[in-house]
């Protein structure tokens, strides 16, 4: 308790710094008057003075008191008996018979004669304020914490406590309050003169008032007629991943998010619905109205991402919404208190698949040689008995790893070495810190966030990483009351460092023969402390030195200024204009270094000098002007019309400068560079300008119509063909809101019929289709020791570029059960896309370059999308848990409708061709012997010729005379044709000899789940996601061993397992001596066939948190709002439906098939993309501060 | 601001940006020729002709580019047409019958004529046509009779799917482009760019080719080609711009002119630079290497080289009994410039290698072209690639005059005996070697002329072989002298009379050990131990290396073309698949 006059305090406070007198002052804005920030509930029962109550108080709960001890008489006796009351409940009670009232600062309050009226701290209390109290609850009773209660037409206000209560000073008898609280109606309250509330809230019927924001501008969740989803960015801000694009896996149907690889410099792949156009094409991304990327954006200023599915809700965006929009809406302030904001996570991340590969020298070096020995009779170790006896014995640690020189001046290696272990690492740390201030009132509002990012990676031996950062700054003025100004900048940097190379050029440590062959565990990685590597592509000893590295910086400011106007009433003009300034910085820097090599342990140094510098700017700018009007004639008839222009111009150029025999080693600039190696650039540029415009009806919001329409031009089209019209038409009947559903409402709550149709472009064909142009390159052929500037032959111009065009007929339902807490959405769609842009009819290839491409091809989709939500509320021992759960799956067919192929030759599409169907022989399991191997040889004419489309490797290449032909354990290719031999015929549709189709490369039902539940202060949240079924021929090092190359540095454990042997008949690979049978075409494993073909069907758990806020009354006391602690994991749980091996990511290998690029579908051009940085799963801890 | 004032003024903002010209949307390239305005000078030509090299002249470790795909080499992996194990390939365009050079070149003939300087168009229009040639050369080499097309082949264009020219047409056409070329394009020396001596060179090389094809294939109009074959290459001769590269004698000048890290023009017409910074190649990977290439040289290659007093090594008794040492004293001393020899040193290096047979499969080594010993992993080497050199010049001239009855002694003088010349053999006789043509050939060569030049012809075809070894040269030899059968001949390394100790260079010191499964006889510090139950011997526990042990079948009435790829033949149905391979 602080004695004191109220004069020594009112000095005191004036000598305080100006700084903390403005705290203070904002804090008495903020909470004027209000008990916000404090524990005041207390127990008291006593009779006794003044002075000794305000000491119990000051001990029971936060609050100090100030008063004129002159002035007030403490000593007299007061009988007090409270339970679980505020310290203002016994003020009330209490003063007035003293003829004493107070006055609330924070947590200090100062106590005076009635008579002498203390300054007040807020203008606003003159006149007839009152002390409000009150208790908010929500429907059953229970009182809820954290209501919002603010004084209308100010700033002022509160929140209320654990018990329900809130306090209000100095509030004008006639003001209205408004109470609001996320998932409940907001309610605004006229005082009229009473001082005590009672509130009861009402939950907001599911999603029922939600605004979703839509293209160029917003719509009542309600009354979508399109396929529209939206998701609130909060829950799903604060992972450990550097953006937000995996966090949106599986959260809404039809979106699907691939990733590629756990590298977490890669960007997913993002698609919604499948496949538009074989062409490819990828959604457009929105951030805030202006073309962006998901990637770039802190994820904590994501205030709501929504998905634009249907051509009907795309089509204000034309061109370029054919693949559907994805529209972000980022954080601004808010009317109120200010509110700061910070969050972390610390994470490490690991490998989802097994990375035990062997690395016991004597399997290992046993492995190699059997595999090899199969196909050419030699071994690649060279070790007889003997030595292999000493490597196992170095094997079990009997003896230590050691190398002896032979006479002919050849080390022989007798090592234990893990080179996975030693290039890669297990654990990956990230981080990731977050601020954020935000608040504002009626004039002025503002929000400003920054975020540190930064993930390592898995390479072990130096230090690669990504580090992000991002700044947030917006502004917004209400200039009057017809016009308010905003500004918004967005400064994001992306900073990679990788190491890598071998001494020959760069290389990425991952997918390169560099690190996949010849490191042998029997072979040291050291000798004499210097990097050793006996085949010498010596990646690890260009590690080591940290020798090459490569830097990839770039950095990104936007811009958006925007005005809206609303010149009279229900006209709202928009306007904004967006700069985006993107810059890109690219270093590659190779020395040399030292390693030794070669089995006569050669030291050199080797290695290049070189710097390769290329920078880019790329400036692009976007205008929109558009205006609402929204006009209502009687109560029932609700009109709105939108129109607008849109404008957006691209520019890039970027330059590049090579300098070779650097004068030093650590410095890295092109001006210590000798030898100019090259020097370039390159330039691009397009523009696109629309109209727009929407109109809206609704009649009783029970009939609903929209009608959308926008005419684009693009700069990359001809001028002849350069302008397209995109209409689009939808309609909703809420059937739920006829007189006639009043009998049924109890058993469904809400039905919404929905139809649309609509017609999009397509213009993702490159950017100058309209001239034949020459490029300038440099050859490897050199001429005089320089590389000289080639002009190569323009690519055939096709005859008419034009739109591609998409065409979609949409349905779907939207149903309420259980009072709408259960909701059903269900939607199908149909789209035809016509006049793809693509290769024309096969030519012959005497043509001599690629058919020019025409819009001549079509290709349909049709799909479904489903999803089921669930939200509840209930009590568990006194406290309420709130509980949401939602699945949702999709799925869709595409064919190819149209395509000039009139030989059917099925390297290319065809009419009817179902995309990702895969092709392939019938295998009838493997052989059981050598006799049944060489009858079904034999029975076969010439096998060399019947049987050499699929054995030719066994029959024809094979050197070793033992295992030349088949042999038992290999596979039994059937002919199924019965034509005498195993064969694709013509490979045409009339002639394809063996195959047939035996699966669909393509994701069946992929499909996501969520559920989240909070109970006091503990919180839980599970998203999900996965694919039904997937098919997928396994293709590449990591799958096949050293059935692909038997010299492979990293051999699964369990293909060996699975080798079939004489003992092992259960085995499903051939005999371990078949080396190289899986290379390549013409090899029995390397022909695509159905006995190896695997799902990759999986389910994956993509985030399980688990957090705890810390109750306010404990928090309270070190002055923060909110204290949460959370746990996190990524990707901790995955089941495979397949048979795939462990070693393989099942998400990973089936990113083999890109939805934004359905070439590979086709094509079943399956690449090593499996053999990339591992996905990994992150486990995650970190806080979540609100002050 | 008045509220209406406002709305007019954004309404007018929205009609000028709505109403303005679409020259908004014009946006022309800016970092890349239109093709319309493109050939003006000289400096376009040049540029663009630039760009044909890298595409026609394949890197030496490509696909059958070198003769690990012949009979002189036997690589780790025996190639499918050496083994006669080819097969149709079904992807159009592929193996060979792809013609995206073609269209290249023919933009080029068809745009140039827009350039006023008419030097360069005389110039530029030779290269361009030299290409052409050599592109079509390539196509009739490998299929026979081809379509010809001179123009830029549109898409609505019939031709594309026209059936094959004559062979005639086609090789008279390419003819006319070759003699443009000569007599077009600068007489100047230059390393790495066509000249008009190159084109003399690949004149030379075509006009050989398609003479002594067409003679043993029993074609019409051989002389014709030989002529052309013989003047080229005498106008080369004549020429002076080139003599044989001699530098460091006898016994290293052969070595040092392929090892060496830089061509110079001594010799050497046209080659391709590498460069350890901008681009390097595989040769000497896949000459050491003994999980790639571990190429070895056939044994019957080996017995091709003379004495050092110019006799035959296959005219000693029990030659075929030899051991290595004793076989590799006193032969023509390319030999031992071509394989390791008891003596061999690393290039650049002094001190004599341990016997390594490890990274080949005879136990022949290739070192022909090996640069020194840091160049040898895979994709690091950096010595020049030759395409063209004088002495296949010299070889063309000799063999076209032999096969047109025409050659005199002063013909080999000036030609084969130069080379000998240069590594100290003694001279070829035209009488000596008509006289007793050699057997050992003769058994290779069945099909040869039998007239009476056939005893020279055999030894220029002896002197070729060696010569021009692993030049990329063997395949189209043996198809145009129509000796295809020559590949079911055993192809087989080293000769060693049983199992035990061998010193390979006579220094008392055992070398190589062989065992059948117990190596604990091979004295302490042998370098190479074979099994030869890894490495068989053709005589069980005595005998050659045998690497390669198959059957091979050349099927004389289709092996000497490729198939066309189903696709084309699917897609063009006036195309005709090539005998046999229907």
């Amino acid at each position: 308790m602080i004695y004191c006059n109220w004069q020594q305090l009112r000095k005191l406070l004036r000598m305080m710094k100006i700084t903390v007198f403005l705290i203070l002052l904002s804090l008495t804005q903020t909470f004027a008057g209000s008990a916000l920030g404090q524990n005041s509930r207390l127990d008291l029962k006593m009779n006794a003075s003044l002075e000794i109550i305000l000491e119990k108080i000051e001990e029971q709960t936060d609050f100090h008191f100030f008063y004129r001890s002159e002035e007030i008489d403490v000593q007299q006796k007061f009988n007090v008996h409270i339970e679980n009351g505020t310290v203002f409940e016994l003020l009330d009670d209490i003063l007035p018979k003293a003829s004493l009232s107070y006055q609330v600062f924070d947590k200090y309050i100062a106590i005076s004669s009635s008579r002498n009226k203390l300054p007040g701290a807020t203008g606003q209390t003159a006149g007839q304020q009152q002390k409000i109290t009150g208790k908010v609850a929500d429907a059953g009773g229970l009182p809820l914490p954290g209501v919002s209660v603010v004084i209308k037409g100010t700033s002022e206000g509160t929140v209320t406590d654990a018990g329900g209560s809130f306090f209000l000073n100095g509030v004008p008898s006639n003001a209205t309050l408004i109470f609001s609280f996320v998932g409940m109606k907001a309610q605004e309250i006229p005082l009229e003169g009473r001082t005590k509330l009672v509130v009861s809230m009402e939950e907001e019927t599911f999603g029922l008032e939600e605004v979703v924001a839509i293209g160029y501008g917003t719509q009542k969740r309600a009354n979508l007629t399109g396929a529209i989803d939206q998701i609130n960015a909060n829950d799903i801000a604060i992972r450990p991943s550097p953006d937000i694009i995996l966090s949106l896996q599986g959260l809404m149907p039809g979106l699907n998010i691939q990733p590629n690889t756990g590298d977490p410099r890669a960007t997913p792949d993002i698609n919604i619905r499948g496949f538009n156009s074989i062409n490819g094409g990828s959604p457009l991304i929105l951030v805030d109205g202006i073309e962006g990327e998901l990637e770039r954006i802190n994820p904590a200023d994501i205030e709501s991402v929504t998905v634009l599915k249907d051509a009907a809700s795309a089509a204000i965006y034309g061109a370029r919404g054919a693949f559907g929009v994805i529209l972000v809406t980022t954080k601004t302030g808010k009317e109120g208190e200010i509110k700061i904001n910070y969050s972390n996570n610390f994470g490490w991340t690991t490998p989802t698949t097994r990375t035990d590969y062997i690395s016991d020298p004597y399997l290992y070096g046993k492995t190699v040689d059997d595999a090899l020995w199969g196909y050419n009779g030699t071994t690649y170790t060279g070790y007889d008995e003997e030595d292999w006896e000493t490597i196992k014995k170095v094997s079990t640690g009997e003896i230590e790893p050691f190398h002896e020189i032979m006479p002919n001046g050849n080390a022989k290696f007798f090592y234990k070495t893990n080179w996975y272990d030693y290039l890669f690492r297990k654990w990956t740390p990230t981080q990731n810190h977050n601020i954020s201030v935000s608040g504002g009132n009626e004039k002025l509002k503002g929000y400003l966030s920054g975020r540190y990012f930064k993930t390592g990676t898995i390479e072990d031996i130096a230090d690669g990483h990504l580090v992000r950062y991002n700044l947030n700054a917006n502004l917004s003025f209400k200039v009057n009351d017809w016009l308010e100004i905003s500004d918004k900048i967005q400064l994001s940097t992306n900073d990679e460092l990788t190491y890598g190379g071998y001494k020959g050029d760069w290389y990425d440590l991952f997918n390169s023969s560099v690190t996949m062959y010849f490191l042998f565990p029997f072979e040291p990685n050291f000798i004499n402390g210097i990097p050793f590597d006996k085949n010498g592509a010596g990646a690890g000893a260009a590690l080591e030195s940290e020798a090459y590295w490569k830097r990839n910086y770039n950095e990104q400011v936007i811009n958006t200024f925007s005005a809206t106007l609303t010149p009279v009433k229900d006209l709202v003009v928009n306007f904004d204009y967006s700069n985006k300034i993107y810059h890109t910085q690219n270093t590659t820097r190779l020395t040399n270094f030292d390693y030794m090599t070669g089995a006569k342990l050669m030291a050199q140094t080797v290695g290049l000098n070189r710097l390769t510098e290329s920078r880019g700017r790329s400036h692009y700018n976007a205008l929109n002007l558009y205006a609402t009007y929204i006009k209502n004639i009687g109560e029932n008839h609700h009109f709105k019309l939108m129109a607008g222009y849109n404008q957006e111009e691209y520019e890039a150029d970027n330059i590049l400068g090579e300098q070779g025999n650097l004068l030093s080693s650590e410095l890295s600039n092109l001006s210590l560079g000798t030898e100019l190696l090259r020097a370039g650039g390159s330039a691009s540029l397009w523009a696109v300008k629309g109209i727009f415009g929407r109109f809206n009806y609704d009649y009783k919001d029970r009939y609903l119509l929209e009608v959308n329409g926008r005419r684009d031009g693009s700069s990359r089209f001809p001028k002849e063909s350069r302008w397209g019209f995109f209409p689009s038409v939808s309609a909703g009947w809420r059937i739920s809101r006829e007189k006639f559903w009043e009998p049924i409402e109890n058993a469904v709550s809400s039905l919404m019929l929905r139809s649309s149709y609509g017609k999009l472009g397509n213009q993702s064909v490159g950017l100058y289709t309209f001239a034949q142009t020459m490029n300038n390159s440099l050859s490897n052929w050199l001429i005089d020791g320089n590389k000289p500037n080639y002009v190569g032959v323009p690519a055939p111009l096709p005859r008419v570029v034009s739109w591609e065009e998409t065409s979609t007929l949409g349905f779907g339902a939207d149903l309420g059960f259980l009072d709408n807490k259960l909701k059903a959405s269900f939607d199908w769609y149909e789209k035809q896309t016509t006049g793809m842009y693509l290769r024309g009819e096969p030519l012959p290839s005497v043509f001599g370059a690629s058919e020019p491409k025409e819009n001549i091809g079509g290709l349909s989709n049709k799909g479904f999308e489903f999803s089921l939500g669930y939200q509840t509320k209930f009590d568990v021992k006194g406290s309420p848990m709130r509980i949401k759960a939602s699945v949702s799956v999709s799925n869709f067919i595409a064919k190819i409708t149209k395509y000039p192929n009139p030989q059917g030759v099925m390297s290319d599409y065809w009419e009817g061709q179902r995309l990702g169907e895969i092709w392939g022989y019938h295998i009838d399991g493997q052989f059981r012997s050598d006799e049944e191997a060489k009858t079904y040889q034999n029975s076969f004419t010439n096998p060399t010729k019947s049987l050499g489309q699929v054995y030719k490797y066994i029959i024809n290449t094979v050197q070793n005379k033992e295992w030349k032909g088949l042999k038992a354990g290999d596979v039994k290719y059937v002919d199924s044709d019965n034509d005498g031999e195993i064969s694709k015929g013509n490979n045409t549709l009339d002639d394809h000899g063996d195959l047939r189709v035996i699966g669909n490369a393509l994701p069946q039902f992929p499909f996501g789940f969520s559920f989240s539940a909070d109970w006091k202060g503990f919180d839980v949240s599970m998203a999900g996601a996965g694919v039904m079924h997937q098919d997928w021929y396994p293709n590449g090092d990591l799958y096949w061993g050293f059935y692909y190359r038997p010299y492979l540095s990293f051999i699964r454990k369990d293909l060996l397992d699975e080798a079939w042997s004489p003992e092992n008949t259960g085995g499903k690979y051939p005999q371990k001596y078949r080396g190289y049978a899986a290379l390549g075409a013409n090899r029995s494993l390397g022909e695509i066939n159905d006995y190896y073909l695997t799902n990759l069907g999986y389910l994956r758990l993509k985030n399980l948190t688990i957090g705890y806020t810390i109750p306010q009354r404990i928090t309270r006391k070190a002055h923060i709002d909110n204290l949460r602690v959370y746990f996190s994991g990524e990707n901790i749980l995955t089941w495979s439906f397949g048979k795939l091996t462990r070693y393989i990511d099942p998400e990973q290998a089936g990113s083999g098939i890109n939805l934004s690029d359905p070439e590979g579908a086709v094509k079943m051009n399956t690449g090593d993309e499996w053999t990339d940085y591992p996905l990994g799963k992150t486990y995650s801890i970190g806080v979540n501060v609100t002050l | 601001m008045n509220r209406k004032y406002i709305h007019l003024v954004i309404l007018l903002a929205g009609i000028i940006f709505v109403g303005c010209e679409d020259t908004y949307l014009d946006r022309p390239p800016k970092d890349r020729l239109d093709a319309e305005t493109f050939f003006a000078n000289a400096k376009d030509l040049e540029v663009y002709t630039n760009g044909f090299y890298q595409n026609m002249f394949p890197a030496p470790h490509a696909y059958e580019s070198l003769d690990d795909a012949d009979d002189n080499i036997v690589p780790l992996i025996v190639r499918d047409r050496v083994k006669g194990t080819r097969i149709v390939p079904v992807p159009r365009g592929s193996e060979g019958w792809s013609w995206n050079d073609l269209r290249s070149i023919n933009f080029f003939l068809q745009n140039y004529h827009r350039c006023d300087d008419e030097a360069a168009k005389l110039k530029f229009g030779g290269i361009a046509r030299f290409h052409r040639a050599f592109f079509y050369y390539n196509k009739v080499k490998t299929y026979g009779d081809v379509p010809w097309y001179g123009k830029v082949l549109e898409a609505g264009d019939e031709d594309l799917y026209k059936a094959r020219d004559s062979r005639k047409l086609v090789m008279d056409s390419v003819l006319a482009d070759i003699n443009y070329a000569v007599e077009n394009i600068p007489a100047e020396v230059k390393l790495n760019t066509v000249t008009k001596y190159t084109a003399l060179a690949l004149k030379a090389r075509i006009c050989l080719f398609e003479g002594t094809f067409r003679k043993y294939h029993g074609l019409e109009d051989h002389q014709k080609f030989l002529n052309e074959a013989a003047s080229a290459a005498e106008q080369l001769i004549n020429s002076g711009a080139y003599r044989l590269f001699t530098t460091g004698g006898a016994n290293t000048s052969y070595r040092e002119l392929f090892a060496r890290n830089d061509q110079t023009t001594t010799e050497t017409i046209l080659a391709r630079d590498y460069d350890n910074e901008f681009i390097r190649h595989s040769l000497a990977y896949m000459a050491t290497a003994p999980t790639a290439g571990a190429w070895g040289i056939t044994k019957d290659l080996i017995n091709s080289y003379l004495m050092k007093d110019g006799s035959r090594f296959t005219d000693i008794p029990g030659y075929t009994q030899m051991g290595f040492y004793e076989e590799m004293q006193n032969r023509d001393p390319r030999l031992t410039q071509t394989t390791a020899g008891p003596d061999f040193t690393a290039y650049g290096e002094t001190v004599r290698e341990p016997v390594n047979l490890s990274g080949t499969t005879t136990g022949y080594r290739v070192i022909k072209a090996l640069p020194e010993r840091k160049q040898w992993a895979s994709m690091s080497a950096y010595n020049d690639i030759i395409y063209f050199r004088y002495a296949e010049t010299l070889l063309i001239y000799a063999e076209a005059k032999a096969e047109l009855n025409t050659l005199t002694q002063a013909d080999l003088d000036l030609s084969i005996n130069k080379l000998r010349d240069r590594v100290a053999m003694p001279h070829l006789k035209l009488t000596d070697a008509n006289a007793s043509p050699d057997l050992y050939l003769d058994a290779q060569y069945p099909n040869v002329d039998q007239g009476a030049n056939k005893g020279v012809i055999l030894e220029i075809r002896r002197e070729r072989r060696i010569e021009l070894f692993n030049e990329g040269l063997r395949w189209d030899d043996l198809m145009r002298w129509k000796e295809g059968r020559k590949l079911e001949k055993p192809m087989v390394g080293i000769y060693f009379s049983g199992l035990g100790s061998f010193d390979f260079n006579n220094d008392g010191k055992t070398d190589v050990y062989l065992h059948n499964g117990n190596a604990s006889g091979a004295p302490a510090g042998t370098p190479t131990i074979i099994d030869i139950r890894q490495r068989p011997l053709t005589g069980g526990t005595s005998g050659n290396l045998n690497p390669f042990r198959e059957t091979v079948t050349f099927d004389e009435n289709r092996d000497y073309y490729y198939p066309i790829p189903i696709e084309d033949m699917n897609l063009n149905k006036s195309l005709v698949q090539n005998p046999g391979w229907e």
